[in-house]
C-alpha cells in the first residue's frame, strides 16, 4: 500500500450558516504530484486553510507527514511549503530582505538552495518586491516556500493571474525544481490543461465533496464516451455510471465512467448499428463529473 | 522566530507613519519656538507642549492601526501565517514595538520643550508642570493605541480599527461618569483617589485589550465590518451616551419658573396641613401647573425673620438663639386657626474672640398664633431645664408634630408637649442627657448590624418612635435637625427602611428587629453615584434628604435627585435636576406629587453684593 504524504478524514467545515466542505476524504500519495480540481467557490482554498491549520473543521481531521495539522500546526508548517493564490508580500522589502525575514521562521532554511532557486528562476536580489512583475511575484513567493527544501508542497492555484506563457514557464520550473527531490506536490487548480501534463493523481471537489480521486492515467482510461443511434427498446436508466447523456438528433452520446468490456457490450448491444467510442481529456472528464446529468434527462 | 528581523521589519514598516505622527506632533511645539525666536526671545516652546501632545492619543492609535495593518491585508496575512510563526510572539513584538514608538512620539514635544528652555530660556520651565500634566495623556495613549491595535487585529481596516478604537475608548472614559459602578471602595482600598476608577480604566484596559489582540491574532478572528451599521451603531451608541448624560443632569420636566419679586430673605417653604407655606407670607396655589401666592397675611413691607415679630422673645442681657432657624416654621393648622412654634434659646457671651464661651440658660418653647395681621405669641412654655450642659458653642435643637404630642430635642434632652391646644402647652414628657448615645450612620456602615437607641419617651406610638429615633440619629449629632417636616424613613406593610445620601450615594439600611431599648437595623442596598452626578452636585449627608410616598429625595445646593425607593432590591433613579448658578434654597412635595423649588441666583454684583434674584420652580414628580 502506498504511504500517504497528506491524509483528509471526514473534513467538515462551514463559513456560519454556510456550509463548504461536507466530508472531504483524501489521502495523497507521497512523492505524487497531485491535482486537486474544483469548479470556483466548491471549497479548493478552504480546504487548503484547514489543512495548514489556518482554520478550525467542525468535524474530521487533516494529517500531513504524519502530524495531525489542527494540534502540530507549527511543526506542520514547518515541514511544508505553501504558496497562496495571488500571494501578495511585503512590497517595500527587497527580495534579499524578505528572504531573510522568512527564514527566521525556519530552523533549517537552506540559504544556499534559496540562492540556487533565486539564480534559477531569475529573481533580481536588490529589487524590492513591490517592483516584480506578477510572474516574478509567483517565482517569489515559489522560493520562499521551498527556501528550507520541504517534504510536500502545497500549492493553491498558483499561476492566478499569469498570462499563459507565464504559466507554462512556471509550471515548467516548477515541475522540474519539485519532481528532482521527490517532493510531493498538492496543486490545485481549476484549469485543467495546466494540471494535466504533470499530475499523475488528481481528485474532484464539487459541492464540498470529492466526487473522484483516482491517478490521472487511471481516469483517462477509464472514463470513455460513446456515440451511438439506440434502438427503439433501448432502456438506459438502469445502467450504472453513466456521467453524462447528450442526445444529438437521432445520436445520443453517453458518457461512462469505470469503463470496462461489459459496458462496452452492453452499451453496443443497445445500439442500432455501429457505435464511436472516444477517449476524453481531462477538461472533458471533469466536465463530466462536474455538470453531467446522470442519465436523469434521458429519454430515448 | 528571529526577534531582530521582526523587530527590523517593524521599524521599516512603521517607519513613514512615524515620521508623519511627528510631524503632525511637533508643528504646535516648533512653531510655537520659531514665533519666539523672531520676537527676539529665543528658539523655545512652552505654550504648546501640552495641546501638542493632547493629540498623542489620536495618533497613537493611527500608529497601532499602521502597525499591523501591513500584516492583515487577507492575502499577506495568509501569507506569514502559513509560515511556522508563533502567532503570539509575533502580536506581542509588534504591540509593543508600536506602543514604544508612540510613546516615543508623544514624548518628543515634552523632550523638545525641556532641551529647548534649558539652552534658549532665560527663564527656564517649571518642570512640575510636566510632571503634572504629561501623565494622562501618555495614559490615554496607551488606552487608545491598546484599543486601536486590537480592533485592527479584528476589523483589519484601518480607518474602521481606528474609527471603532476610538469610540470604545471614548465610550470608556465616558462611562464612570454616566454609570453607577461600585468600584469606588475597592479603589479607595488601594489609594486615595478620587478618580481611581479612570486610573482603573486606563491601566485595565490597554491589558484587556492586548489579551484580545493576542487571542484574535492566534484564532484569526476576522469582524467584517459595513460602513452603515457601523455608523448606524456609532450613532445609536452616541444617542444612548446622550440619554444616559442628560438622565444624570436635568431630567426632571420643569412646568413653571416663577420669577419672585423680592429684594432678600429666606425663600422657605413650610408645610401647613395640606398647603404649602412661602417665606411665611403667602399660600402657594399650583393648580393647571401654574404657580400662584395668596398672601396669608397683611404684614406690611416686613421682610425680617418673623421671630422679631413676636413682642417678647428679646431678653435684656442675652442674645438669642431661636428654632426652627433660616426662616423656616413648624406649623399647626387647626380649626381655630393657624399656629407656629418656636424654641428660643437665650444665651450670655464671655470672653472674646477664639476664648469666646456661650452660656445657655433659659429656654422656651413658644406658640403663635397668626391673628390675620401678624402672628402673636399665645403660650410659652419654660424648658430650661433641659439645658444639663449649660456651657455650649452653639444649641441643637429638633421638633416634629405626632398626632397632638410635639416632640422638641434640645442638646441632649427630650420632651413631649400636649399641643392638641396650642394655645395651651402642656408638658407630657421629659428625659434628660439622654441623647448622648446617638451618633450617626453613613453611607460606609455597610458591613454590620448596628443598633439605634429607641427614644424612650410615653405617649407615642411605637412606629412613630422609631422614625422618630431614626431621623434624629441621623445628624442630630452635628446640629439642628429639621425632622420637623421631614423623614428618612419608609414604611411599608409595617417594615421599616431608612435612607442616606453623602458623596458615594445613596444607601438604605432596613430595619430588622428592635426591642424596648434599641433598634437594629441591617445595611440593604445601595446606588453609588456616578462621577457625573458627584461632579454636578455632590450629595452631602448635612443636607435635608427626606423619603416621601416611596421616593428618596436627596438634594444639595444645586442639585436634586429622586430615587424611587418602593423595590427591596434596588434604589432607581428616577431625575435628577441641576441649575450650577442657582442656590437651592428649599423644596416641598405637594400632595398631587409635583416638585416645588425655591431658588436664589446671584446676578450682578452691584454696591458690595450681588443682586439677586428669586425664582420659584414647578417641576414634574418624575416616576
Amino acid at each position: 500500500m502506498t504511504e500517504s504524504a497528506i491524509t483528509i478524514e471526514g473534513l467538515h467545515f462551514s463559513y456560519g450558516k454556510k456550509q463548504v466542505l461536507k466530508g472531504v476524504n483524501l489521502e495523497v500519495p507521497k512523492g505524487s504530484i497531485f491535482g486537486f480540481l474544483g469548479r470556483n467557490g466548491t471549497g479548493k482554498t478552504t480546504t487548503i486553510k484547514t489543512l495548514l491549520g489556518l482554520q478550525k473543521p467542525r468535524a474530521g481531521r487533516c494529517i500531513i507527514g504524519g502530524l495531525d495539522s489542527f494540534t502540530e500546526t507549527l511543526e506542520v508548517r514547518r515541514r511544508i511549503g505553501f504558496m497562496a493564490e495571488d500571494q501578495q508580500m511585503y512590497g517595500w522589502m527587497t527580495i534579499s530582505r524578505i528572504i531573510k525575514w522568512v527564514a527566521g521562521f525556519y530552523p533549517d532554511w537552506d540559504y544556499k538552495f534559496a540562492d540556487e532557486l533565486a539564480a534559477m528562476l531569475g529573481l533580481p536580489k536588490n529589487t524590492k518586491v513591490k517592483a516584480l512583475s506578477k510572474g516574478q511575484n509567483s517565482s517569489l513567493a515559489l522560493l520562499l516556500a521551498l527556501g528550507h527544501r520541504p517534504d510536500i508542497v502545497i500549492l493553491d492555484d498558483p499561476t492566478l493571474g499569469l498570462d499563459p506563457i507565464a504559466r507554462k514557464d512556471f509550471l515548467r520550473h516548477v515541475i522540474e525544481l519539485l519532481q528532482s527531490n521527490g517532493v510531493t506536490v498538492f496543486f490545485s487548480s481549476h484549469l485543467l490543461y495546466e494540471i494535466e501534463p504533470v499530475a499523475d493523481h488528481i481528485a474532484i471537489l464539487d459541492k464540498g465533496v470529492i466526487i473522484k480521486a483516482s491517478r490521472t492515467e487511471q481516469l483517462r482510461e477509464s472514463v470513455r464516451k460513446f456515440v451511438l443511434t439506440p434502438k427503439p427498446e433501448a432502456n438506459f436508466s438502469g445502467f450504472a455510471g453513466i456521467l453524462d447523456v447528450l442526445k444529438v438528433g437521432d445520436n445520443v452520446s453517453i458518457t461512462v465512467e469505470d469503463c470496462n468490456e461489459e459496458k462496452r457490450s452492453l452499451i453496443k448491444g443497445m445500439s442500432i448499428n455501429s457505435m464511436t467510442e472516444v477517449a476524453l481529456n481531462l477538461d472533458e472528464i471533469f466536465e463530466a463529473y462536474v455538470i453531467g446529468n446522470r442519465g436523469r434527462e434521458l429519454s430515448v | 522566530m528571529r526577534v531582530s528581523g521582526i523587530i527590523h521589519q517593524q521599524i521599516c514598516q512603521l517607519k513613514l507613519h512615524l515620521l508623519a505622527c511627528l510631524g503632525l506632533i511637533m508643528v504646535l511645539p516648533v512653531e510655537e519656538a520659531v514665533v519666539n525666536l523672531k520676537a527676539g526671545d529665543g528658539f523655545f516652546s512652552t505654550n504648546m507642549t501640552f495641546p501638542a501632545i493632547m493629540f498623542g492619543p489620536l495618533l497613537a492609535g493611527l500608529i497601532a492601526c499602521a502597525n499591523v495593518q501591513g500584516d492583515l491585508n487577507e492575502k499577506r496575512y495568509i501569507f506569514w501565517r502559513s509560515k511556522p510563526a508563533n502567532v503570539k510572539l509575533l502580536i506581542t513584538l509588534k504591540f509593543f514595538i508600536g506602543l514604544v514608538a508612540s510613546l516615543l512620539i508623544i514624548a518628543c514635544p515634552v523632550v523638545f520643550s525641556l532641551v529647548t528652555n534649558t539652552f534658549w530660556n532665560e527663564e527656564g520651565i517649571e518642570r512640575a508642570f510636566f510632571e503634572y500634566y504629561v501623565p494622562l495623556p501618555i495614559l490615554i495613549a496607551i488606552m487608545t493605541y491598546s484599543l486601536c491595535f486590537a480592533c485592527n487585529v479584528v476589523v483589519r481596516k484601518t480607518a474602521r480599527a481606528w474609527l471603532i478604537g476610538m469610540l470604545i475608548g471614548c465610550f470608556l472614559l465616558v462611562l464612570p461618569f454616566i454609570l453607577p459602578l461600585d468600584f469606588k471602595d475597592f479603589v479607595s482600598d488601594v489609594m486615595i483617589w478620587s478618580w481611581g476608577p479612570y486610573l482603573a480604566i486606563l491601566l485595565a484596559t490597554p491589558a484587556a485589550a492586548f489579551v484580545f489582540a493576542l487571542y484574535a491574532a492566534k484564532h484569526d478572528w476576522h469582524l467584517k465590518t459595513n460602513l452603515k451599521v457601523l455608523l448606524w451603531v456609532g450613532a445609536g451608541l452616541a444617542f444612548l451616551l446622550l440619554m444616559l448624560f442628560s438622565s444624570q443632569v436635568a431630567n426632571i420636566k420643569v412646568l413653571q419658573e416663577k420669577e419672585i419679586e423680592i429684594s432678600r430673605g429666606w425663600q422657605t417653604l413650610n408645610y401647613a396641613g395640606n398647603r404649602i407655606v412661602y417665606r411665611d407670607q403667602s399660600y402657594i396655589d399650583t393648580e393647571k401647573n401654574t404657580i400662584s401666592l395668596s398672601e396669608i397675611k397683611s404684614i406690611g413691607n416686613e421682610v425680617e425673620p418673623s421671630y422679631k415679630l413676636a413682642p417678647r422673645p428679646w431678653l435684656k442681657g442675652y442674645r438669642l438663639s431661636s428654632y426652627p432657624r433660616y426662616g423656616k416654621f413648624l406649623y399647626k393648622d387647626t380649626k381655630s386657626g393657624l399656629f407656629s412654634f418656636s424654641i428660643h434659646a437665650y444665651y450670655r457671651v464671655e470672653g472674646k474672640g477664639p476664648s469666646q464661651k456661650r452660656f445657655y440658660e433659659k429656654v422656651y418653647l413658644r406658640s403663635y398664633k397668626h391673628t390675620g395681621e401678624t402672628w402673636m405669641p399665645v403660650c410659652e412654655l419654660d424648658i430650661s431645664e433641659c439645658l444639663t450642659d449649660k456651657i455650649n458653642p452653639y444649641l441643637r435643637a429638633a421638633m416634629r408634630i405626632i398626632d397632638n404630642r410635639l416632640v422638641a430635642a434640645i442638646n441632649d434632652s427630650l420632651i413631649v408637649v400636649d399641643v392638641t391646644n396650642p394655645g395651651e402647652l402642656k408638658l407630657f414628657d421629659k428625659k434628660f442627657d439622654i441623647l448622648k448615645k446617638y451618633r450617626p450612620f453613613t453611607y460606609k456602615d455597610r458591613k454590620e448590624e448596628f443598633s439605634i437607641p429607641l427614644v424612650p419617651i410615653e405617649g407615642i406610638e411605637l412606629g412613630e418612635r422609631i422614625r422618630l429615633s431614626i431621623d434624629l440619629n441621623y445628624n442630630f449629632h452635628y446640629g439642628d435637625n429639621n425632622i420637623y417636616e421631614s423623614s428618612i424613613v419608609d414604611v411599608q406593610d409595617r417594615k421599616f427602611s431608612f435612607f442616606c445620601a453623602n458623596y458615594d450615594g445613596v444607601v438604605r439600611f432596613d430595619v430588622i428587629r428592635w426591642d424596648d431599648e434599641k433598634i437594629y437595623c441591617k445595611y440593604s442596598s445601595s446606588r453609588p453615584f456616578t462621577i457625573l452626578e458627584s461632579m454636578t452636585g455632590a450629595i452631602d449627608f448635612n443636607n435635608d434628604n427626606f423619603v416621601k410616598n416611596g421616593k428618596f429625595y436627596c438634594r444639595n445646593d444645586h442639585t436634586l435627585m429622586v430615587f424611587d425607593i418602593r423595590s427591596n432590591r434596588r434604589i432607581r433613579k428616577l431625575g435628577h435636576f441641576v441649575r450650577m448658578d442657582y442656590d437651592i434654597e428649599d423644596i416641598a412635595v405637594l400632595e398631587d406629587g409635583d416638585i416645588l423649588l425655591s431658588v436664589g441666583w446671584n446676578t450682578e454684583f452691584l454696591k458690595r453684593s450681588y443682586a439677586r434674584k428669586y425664582y420659584l420652580y414647578l417641576l414634574k414628580n418624575p416616576e
